[in-house]
């Protein structure tokens, strides 16, 4: 593999960002009108819900395997949803920032080397954490112990599957009609 | 600078994924003089385009694969550099104008005039001179000048290529490569296009289906076929012309009607078109007339605006549209053919020479292949109304011939009604004596079709009265005259901006009071900066229940009621922050402001707003899909999740070389951009920053106030 970042790369990155973001835009308003239901068990709407919003970092860094492809994936995937009108503004961007990272951990612990059904999920549970590091001080400050260990795994779980899970299938979907291909990936 | 030659011997590509070589020209040498001129001729997936792109130093570089061989371009060795670098060598974009295939060539901005800025700007051309030298090429390209500063989403295909010419163009390169550069064009257009090729000072490489606008000069030759040399004389034919064919052919019942319909924010007038059962309606006409909308508006696929269209609901109508992808997604074919039509399929299939390839997703075919696979699909489910959007694009002789045979078959059609846009009089074949009865409705003359446009914005999807609501309340909460006085503010104003209330809302107090001291000012200044009513609305809807979840949850979570209609509170504060920034979304005005103030690369901040620009486009495309799809009621997943992925991805490489050949890598540190849209601060901004300080002094004075109280 090459050593530089070329259009190909950013374009592809670019793309799946601001897909997933116009993905995420529509997934804010489902989120917003599901709210009222689930607010008795808030951590099953997580379970649900929040993985969704993670897609962006794993699938960026399966398909384009390169030093901050999950991190700019899914950072961009938030501003472009926060640009379509989001309820959290610019927050959007740094719960971006928190899961993205814990996706670019994943890849960069086996190096952008190995892209397969287990840096997927670990992408995916740790974009989880970053998700429970970031909204948990900031939307439940003052929520029981308890309660805040159900969220966690709530969304790491979510994370997991359908963020890492997820991309790993929109993958396989993606290679088999030959569009990977067309970007060497 | 001088033109640029062109060696090339033993050249083989072998695309990524691919376990074949698509381009094989072993046992082959040409060596192109500088300002020499080498016409590229053969079939559809004969690799005439895999060859242009080699010569433009895109493959190996750009587009992934193995390329082997001697390929020399003005002295740069483009295979040593396909194995090493990650673009178009330096030395080679610099100088390099490049048309790339229709049907809708692809720009990388959205507005013709920003695109044919961007290889200027890229070259440091300075501002003042770019328009006169975009008005000049348009005119060489045969495009209406009025055109340039239109959006190129409502351009039709033979002005889509007109614009790539002038993209192409517009930088004086030293070495010019077209990829069927005269395709959809008129014939007098192509005419126009074809002397400002014939007559360029470069070095010219071009890929013709019809040599016969271009052939009059001395040229080398080159015929290819299934990747390798088939000929290198030049094979001329005469540019075939309509015979046979009149408009009151035929007589059957109408099927399918248009009265004076007209198409919501497209800009074609009201037309009328009847199309009937048991006769092949050819719609003709020339570029830009807007055949594709009206075949758009009797598919039903694009809603009538105006006018009426008068059909029965239960009629199967099967719509193969310009790019076969919008129908064929990202399964194989087969995925939409119904059980009971496959052994009808398969004959079909047979007949047009793509049975082998019903299964193997579209992607995977070239793009002759494609229509073919298309036009299988549409003709399997024997519709009732048949629509083709220019059936034989791509398509050399041979398959036209089969083709024509195929659709002027009288007992394979029946009594189906068959609509065709085209500008392709090689269809005359249509026209046989024996052949079922065929029609030709020149376009707009014949279809009533008046020159004014029809206006229209976004409030034009919705119905009618919905629209006026929105239109008067778009209008109150987006004051024009404010935005007349004081203008928009920058992006990067705004974007700040946000971040400040943000910030400004963590730092506070989680109480209902201080987080409302900071939710209301922002709301003034989302007011102020132009806030539109959909992105509100939007945003209201989504927060309404959103609000209440968050304040029941954290109740029940164990937090006061303080702490939880505090945390609703802060929820409020943090929407209306990203109200500042919501509106307009201008990609661009954003990209512009980043590279000019912040001085962010060119490269990946062209590569990402350019993408970002696409938004709509994706929309629309993923609106106009599903209405395609929803005809044939099959293979269509609830999402089409898997569709938009592949689509886009489809989309990248594409994307890539268009900002690629406008060089946008070229500019560096040292010598950046000049910028056709200097990025400014103006009064707005200052409105909206002295709006903010009032709310902070608001937010200070109440927290001042509070602990005095409280001592």
């Amino acid at each position: 593999m090459k050593r530089s970042w070329g259009l190909l790369d950013l374009v592809t990155v670019a793309t799946i960002g601001i897909a997933s973001g116009v993905l995420f835009a529509g997934w804010n308003l489902l989120w917003g009108a599901a709210s009222p239901l689930f607010a008795a068990v808030l951590p099953l709407q997580y379970l649900l819900f929040a993985g969704t919003w993670v897609i962006a970092g794993p699938l960026a860094g399966l398909i384009v395997r390169r030093p901050g492809a999950a991190l700019a994936g899914e950072m961009i995937a938030a501003s472009v949803s926060f640009l379509l009108a989001s309820q959290w503004s610019v927050d959007a961007i740094f719960s971006g920032a928190a899961q993205g990272l814990g996706a670019e951990l994943a890849f960069a612990l086996v190096g952008y080397r190995v892209a397969g059904l287990r840096v997927a999920l670990v992408a995916g549970a740790l974009s989880g954490v970053g998700m429970a590091l970031h909204d948990l001080p900031l939307y439940f400050p003052d929520v029981s112990a308890s309660f805040a260990t159900a969220l966690v795994a709530a969304m790491i779980a979510s994370a997991a599957i359908i963020g890492g899970l997820g991309a790993l299938l929109v993958r396989a979907a993606l290679r088999r009609s030959g569009a990977l291909d067309l970007i060497g990936a | 600078m001088p033109p640029l030659s062109v060696e090339i011997a033993d050249l083989t590509w072998q695309p990524a994924g691919s376990d074949r070589l698509t381009l094989d020209l072993r046992g082959t040498s040409i060596a192109l003089p500088a300002g020499g001129l080498l016409l590229v001729s053969g079939a559809s997936g004969a690799g005439k385009s895999t060859l242009l792109k080699a010569i433009a130093g895109l493959l190996g570089t750009v587009l992934p694969g193995e390329l082997r061989g001697t390929l020399l371009v003005g002295g740069v060795d483009l295979v040593a550099a396909a194995s090493a670098e990650s673009g178009i060598p330096r030395a080679l974009t610099e100088r390099l104008g490049y048309v790339a295939a229709g049907p809708a060539p692809t720009f990388a901005l959205p507005l013709l005039l920003d695109d044919a800025a961007l290889p200027l700007e890229s070259r440091q051309v300075p501002t003042g001179e770019m328009r006169l030298r975009i008005e000049r090429c348009a005119r060489e390209a045969a495009l209406q000048v009025a055109l340039i500063d239109r959006s190129l989403t409502t351009f039709s295909g033979g002005e889509h290529a007109a614009a790539a010419a002038l993209v192409a163009l517009v930088a004086s390169p030293d070495l010019l490569i077209a990829d069927e550069p005269l395709g959809g064009l008129d014939l007098r257009s192509a005419e126009r296009l074809a002397s400002t090729l014939r007559e360029c000072g470069a070095t010219r490489v071009i890929a013709a289906h019809d040599l016969s606008l271009l052939g009059a000069v001395p040229a080398q030759h080159l015929r290819l076929d299934g990747g390798v040399v088939a000929a290198t004389a030049p094979v001329l034919s005469a540019a075939p012309e309509w015979r046979g064919i009149h408009s009151d052919h035929g007589g059957g019942v109408p099927i399918v009607q248009l009265v004076r319909a007209t198409a919501a924010g497209r800009t074609v007038g009201a037309s009328s078109i009847a199309v009937l059962r048991g006769t092949t309606t050819l719609l003709t006409g020339d570029t830009g007339s807007g055949k594709s909308t009206l075949l758009q508006l009797v598919a039903g696929t694009l809603p009538v605006d105006g006018g009426e269209r008068i059909a029965a609901s239960d009629l199967r109508i099967r719509f193969a549209p310009q790019d076969p992808g919008m129908l064929l997604g990202a399964r194989s074919a087969r995925a939409l053919i119904g059980r009971n039509d496959e052994a009808r399929a398969q004959v079909l299939a047979a007949r047009l020479g793509v049975a082998h390839l019903l299964d193997i997703s579209p992607g995977r075919l070239s793009d002759g292949e494609r229509r073919r696979v298309a036009i299988v699909t549409a003709l399997a489910a024997t519709p009732d109304v048949l629509i083709l959007d220019e059936p034989s694009g791509g398509l050399d002789d041979a398959r036209v011939a089969t083709l024509c045979d195929l659709l002027s078959d009288r007992e394979l059609l029946g009594t189906c009604a068959v609509l065709i846009a085209t500008h392709d009089a090689r269809l005359s074949a249509l026209g046989r004596p024996e052949a079922r009865p065929v029609r030709r409705v020149h376009h707009p003359e014949e279809t009533g079709t008046s020159a004014e446009p029809t206006e229209g914005g976004f409030a034009a999807h919705l119905p009618a009265p919905a629209a006026r609501v929105a239109e008067s309340a778009e209008r109150l909460l987006s004051p024009e005259l404010g935005r007349r006085l004081i203008g928009t503010a920058n992006p990067l104003t705004r974007l700040g901006l946000a971040l400040f209330w943000f910030t400004l809302s963590i730092v506070s107090p989680v109480t209902p009071v201080a987080q409302a001291a900071i939710a209301l000012p922002v709301l003034l200044v989302a007011w102020a900066s132009g806030v539109q009513i959909f992105a509100t609305l939007r945003l209201a809807v989504a927060l309404t229940p959103a609000l209440a979840g968050i304040v029941l949850a954290n109740l029940l979570g164990g937090a006061s009621v303080e702490e939880a209609v505090g945390a609703g509170t802060r929820l409020l504060a943090f929407a209306a922050g990203s109200l500042v920034l919501l509106r307009p979304f201008e990609p661009l005005r954003m990209a512009d402001a980043f590279i000019e103030k912040l001085r962010t690369p060119f490269a990946p901040t062209m590569a990402l707003l350019a993408t970002a620009a696409r938004i709509t486009t994706m929309r629309d495309e993923a609106r106009e899909r599903r209405a395609i799809r929803r005809l044939t009621k099959r293979g269509a997943d609830p999402l089409l999740l898997v569709d938009m992925f592949d689509s886009v991805i489809r989309a990248v490489p594409q994307l890539a070389i268009a900002l690629e050949v406008r060089g946008v890598r070229l500019p560096t540190r040292q010598s950046p951009p000049t910028r056709r849209r200097p990025s400014r601060f103006g009064r707005a901004d200052l409105l909206i920053v002295m709006l903010s300080v009032g709310g902070l002094l608001v937010s200070v004075a109440r927290a001042v106030a509070e602990a005095i109280l409280a001592a």
